[in-house]
């Protein structure tokens, strides 16, 4: 029988069962979560730290502390939450935490001059997308941390409210302030 | 940008999301290879010996190599989902499992719950041997479509 087992099974199967696989010591099942995940926490770790080196020792710590503690991870919530959580803790820890520099307003300005112009299509989304990024280092971590959380990882506030361990309302503030800097750092390019 | 007039900042979030990571890709392997390397405790459960009297010693398997193949038997059910694998031993002995399941909606769910124990039995007696009043507890603890 255990010839005719198939050996990963991971593709189809949701977080949850993978999770329970890696809990009962299946690697495989572990590296398909690592797999699925991996490029989401890479990105958060990125924008919110400034240095490459420590990106890449945060993600690969929070996959080896989350391989080593899943037997205790017991779905009270998402496999996504909690590695997210683990990977927040570990930018905290790295120390590395990109600060908010402010920037000089000249290098957000648009590329096209008409207001009423695309920023997508008169810059191909770069120029727009660099301006972006740009204004999102100049938030406070903790408001760039929700924004990204929410806006480009679409999680819930209850959800970013237990990995940046906040109160949902408290992360629903730090949200609400963060959209309204970037509306004012990007306003020249609607 | 009017007041409360988002959509720029919208679009460039859902680009954000989409936009490659290659710095992911390029220490994909390296995570996973630390991963690998890196051991997790089982308690060691005894294994009936094959060929008793054959060589001095005793054989062990680690709880996790059995819980693997636990959940890889119980991977390819089409009406059940395995949401925990519980092992439970005593000064190395095995003596219960616990398999908690996720069924899916209108399914024959007795049945379902049948063929996990059998499975159950069938590793344990080629991983284990015979496991004399071994408890494997199989329950349907959720539902899904």
């Amino acid at each position: 029988m255990l010839e005719q087992m198939r050996p990963d099974a991971s593709d189809g199967a949701d977080d949850r069962e993978l999770a329970a696989a890696a809990r009962a010591g299946d690697h495989a099942a572990f590296e398909a979560l690592v797999r699925r995940h991996g490029a989401a926490l890479y990105r958060y770790a990125r924008r919110m730290t400034g240095d490459s080196d420590a990106v890449n020792d945060i993600v690969q710590e929070t996959f080896v502390a989350a391989w080593r503690q899943i037997a205790n991870f017991r779905a009270e919530s998402s496999v996504r939450t909690w590695l997210f959580a683990i990977c927040a803790r570990k930018v905290v820890d790295s120390h590395r935490v990109k600060k908010a520099i402010p920037i000089d307003d000249r290098l957000i300005e648009p590329a096209s001059a008409d207001r009423g112009s695309d920023p997508f299509a008169a810059a191909s989304n770069s120029a727009f997308l660099e301006a972006m990024e740009l204004a999102l280092s100049e938030l406070p971590p903790r408001q760039r941390a929700v924004w990204l959380l929410r806006e480009v990882e679409e999680l819930t506030f209850p959800q970013i409210a237990t990995i940046l361990n906040l109160s949902p309302d408290g992360a629903r503030g730090h949200h609400h302030r963060a959209r309204n800097t970037l509306q004012q750092r990007l306003v020249q390019w609607r | 940008m009017a007041i409360g007039d988002y959509d720029a900042i919208d679009r460039a979030a859902r680009v954000l999301r989409v936009l490659p990571e290659p710095g992911w890709d390029a220490i994909e392997d390296d995570v996973i290879a630390a991963v690998r390397s890196t051991p997790r405790g089982g308690w060691p459960l005894l294994v009936e010996d094959p060929l008793p009297d054959s060589a001095p010693g005793v054989l062990r398997v680690s709880e996790l190599v059995l819980g693997t193949l636990l959940s890889r038997a119980l991977t390819d059910d089409p009406d059940s989902r395995v949401t925990d694998i519980r092992i439970g031993s005593e000064e190395s002995a095995l003596h219960s499992i616990s398999v908690e399941l996720s069924g899916r909606y209108l399914a024959d769910l007795p049945a379902a719950v049948e063929r996990a124990r059998a499975r159950c039995e069938q590793v344990v007696a080629e991983v284990i041997g015979d496991v004399p009043g071994l408890s494997i507890d199989v329950t349907v603890t959720d539902v899904h479509r």
